[in-house]
């Protein structure tokens, strides 16, 4: 049986060999969900190009070109070490703190480019969209696949310098991997959320930055862990991020096992958020070119 | 077979109520929690397109025909009914959409042809044929802004013409590039169609929809108004159009002193005009007082608007006080089918008396036929050379 699902489509099998769309308005979520799901695992090729597109776009021109992807977690990391080496309690830990900090500067740099440019990426491609039909989904999953190449650049750069620091590399570091799948999911989960609020409320944009230096400092990104109160501390670990992160660096510079509880936790958090955010941006999916 | 079947399709869209106050800043909060006026855009549509056909698609603006293409091609849903389509469907609505000014023409096609829904291999099988259908040459690897917006455009059509899919889609977007361009652009298109393509095109031209499609469909006001022979709707288009003219051309002010009343045109028959038949054009007037050194032209338009041909009295007229009548006679009308635009005009010494731009329309029935812009009277005879023996 040929299959394929459109925006508000349903598939049915034929005789000959052609396959049949219909395409109507009113769809269960369940339906949604799978077929929406079957139609961009078949549009990856699409997904593959927009993100090359959105990779080339953002370092065209410039001299540096895509140095600027290590250049900038490197020039933010320089500026924190300055600042916070000095005033923190961070001596306590064994490692050194730029190691420290880039492991965790570098993830939430891919978060926050992600949630940005694939929020004001729908704004961007409204002109696109207008004329062509493609699985729209694939616009802000393209700004955090392009955003996910920066991160592998940033990576390379953390093992130099885990080497210059001579902080040893541990088996464990594979385990940042599906690590750094949970994330991605949990940040397609955000990102697919934005965006289709972002279509009737341009508040978001504005909201973003404000929103994500929040998560920035709920976050042990730039301070370790222990020095969360202890009066918040069950509240901290609620969120996702600060799980993932802490877990990353845990497993790729400390070299320590995550705790597996942790990530089923993530994990579960992040396959229910996403399938919430889809099955929204999906809702709103048919008539987003009227919207925008 | 058919390949696309439209079902009481309607779109709505959402536009918010105009009896509160049009100011952005006012109705930021008023967006979220006001309930819409609705605006159907298009209302209970049906049609079918058979495997192969040719529709094309006119109306005025407004009329729901970009909808209507947007439904098919996905771009938004339908708010009732249902479309079923047979086959993969590419739609053209926009020539270059996606097309991104810094990267090169090259990294354009690739993008713009897998939106389209091509796939790598597909592309780059095609890449040396659309470069030479859009005759970019050696801009290929420069970045798209610094193209000649001709050279933009001839780019966006040729990876559109050369996808593969079952039915294309084209809205509006046939007349791009100069005169050349153009004819291939169609010829392209025939050649899809010679192929088995589905095709439907949107077009304000006219010629191109009946050279081209095998039927017609008419939108008016959200509403499929006929559909059938392109000729047939193409001539009931233009009776629409050029009825709204009349409607809208100013009243003639009551101090002149003369004053057009009414013109009817005759053949054979009173009513029937046919090319290659007599053409009899009769100008009831009123005339307040004597006039002398009058003349009097009817000019007749193309659907463009561009001036077909002319009726003159070459003599200056003599026309007494009261109501009378001007004919003009043709032996024979030369001006080939179709609706033309009509303007009197009543001059005497250079000055304009009475001039009524598009006051009437004349339709002119399929008579002697032959393809082209007008019929000429010809004869025809046989002169065989005997051989020499």
């Amino acid at each position: 049986m040929d299959s394929d699902q459109n925006l508000g489509g349903v598939t049915e099998a034929v005789g000959y060999d052609r396959h049949i769309q219909i395409i109507r308005s009113a769809r269960s979520p369940l339906e949604i969900l799978v077929v929406g799901l079957a139609l961009l695992v078949q549009s990856a090729g699409l997904l593959r190009t927009m993100t090359a597109r959105q990779f080339k776009i953002r370092y065209r021109y410039s001299i540096l070109g895509w140095l600027w992807a290590v250049l900038q977690p490197l020039t933010l990391m320089a500026l924190y070490v300055a600042i916070f080496s000095r005033f923190t309690s961070y001596s306590a830990e064994r490692l050194p703190y730029a190691v420290f900090l880039f492991a965790g500067l570098i993830l939430w740099a891919f978060c926050s480019t992600s949630i940005t440019t694939a929020a004001a990426g729908m704004l961007n491609h409204q002109r696109l969209m207008a004329t062509v039909y493609f699985p729209r989904e694939i616009v802000p999953l393209s700004f955090i696949a392009a955003s996910f190449v920066d991160l592998a650049l940033a990576l390379i750069l953390l093992f130099l310098m885990m080497l210059y620091y001579s902080v040893p590399i541990s088996w464990t570091a594979i385990l940042g991997f599906p690590i750094l799948m949970l994330l991605s999911l949990l940040v397609a989960a955000v990102c697919l959320l934005v965006s289709s609020l972002q279509v009737r409320l341009r508040d978001i944009s504005v909201a973003l930055p404000m929103l994500l230096q929040l998560l920035m400092f709920t976050t042990p990104v730039v301070y370790p862990a222990s020095a969360v109160p202890q009066t918040i501390v069950n509240l901290y670990w609620l969120n996702p991020f600060a799980l993932l992160v802490e877990n990353f660096r845990q497993a790729v510079v400390s070299g320590t096992l995550p705790a597996v509880g942790d990530l089923l936790y993530c994990g579960l958090l992040a396959v229910i958020c996403f399938s919430v955010s889809y099955l929204v941006f999906k809702k709103i999916e048919p008539t987003i070119v009227d919207e925008l | 077979m058919i390949d696309i079947k439209v079902e009481n399709v309607s779109k709505c869209y959402r536009v918010l109520s105009n009896h509160h106050n049009d100011d952005p800043e006012k109705r930021r909060l008023y967006r979220i929690i006001s309930h819409r006026r609705a605006f159907w855009a298009l209302r209970s549509v049906s049609f079918d397109v058979r495997r192969g056909e040719a529709l094309g698609i006119i109306g005025p603006n407004g009329s729901g025909k970009t909808t209507l293409v947007k439904l098919l091609s996905r771009v938004t849903a339908p708010s009732e009914g249902t479309i079923t389509l047979s086959g993969s469907l590419s739609a053209l609505i926009e020539v270059g959409a996606g097309f991104h000014p810094d990267l090169t023409g090259r990294e354009n096609i690739f993008i713009n042809g897998s939106i389209l829904g091509m796939s790598y291999q597909e592309i780059s099988r095609k890449i040396a044929t659309i470069v030479e259908f859009a005759e970019i040459g050696n801009f290929l690897n420069v970045p798209v802004k610094k193209y000649s917006s001709g050279m933009f455009v001839r780019l966006g059509f040729s990876i559109a013409v050369h996808l593969d899919a079952d039915i294309l889609l084209f809205d509006e977007v046939l007349a791009v590039g100069d005169l050349a361009f153009q004819a291939r652009c169609l010829d392209r298109v025939e050649e899809l169609r010679r192929t088995g393509r589905t095709i439907v095109i949107v077009s304000h031209d006219l010629a191109a929809i009946e050279r081209i499609c095998d039927r017609a469909l008419l939108m008016r006001s959200g509403e499929l108004s006929a559909i059938g022979d392109p000729h047939a709707i193409i001539e009931n288009y233009q009776t629409m159009a050029y009825s709204a003219l009349t409607e809208s051309s100013p009243p003639g002010s009551c101090r002149r002193r003369i004053a057009a009343k009414a013109l009817t045109f005759g053949g054979l028959a009173e009513g029937s005009v046919r090319t290659g038949d007599p053409l009899r054009c009769r100008l009831a007037y009123h005339v307040r007082e004597a006039l002398d050194h009058v003349v009097v032209t009817v000019s007749f338009n193309w659907p463009s608007g561009y001036l077909c041909t002319q009726l003159s009295s070459s003599g200056e007229l003599l026309l007494e006080q009261g109501f009378g009548e001007i004919e003009f006679y043709c032996p024979m009308l030369t001006m080939q089918r179709g609706i033309y635009s009509v303007d009197v005009l009543i001059e005497r010494h250079g000055e304009v008396l009475d001039w009524r731009p598009r006051c009437s329309m004349i339709r002119v029935t399929p008579g002697k036929i032959v393809a082209g812009d007008f019929y000429m009277e010809h004869t025809c005879v046989v002169r065989p050379l005997t051989p020499k023996r």
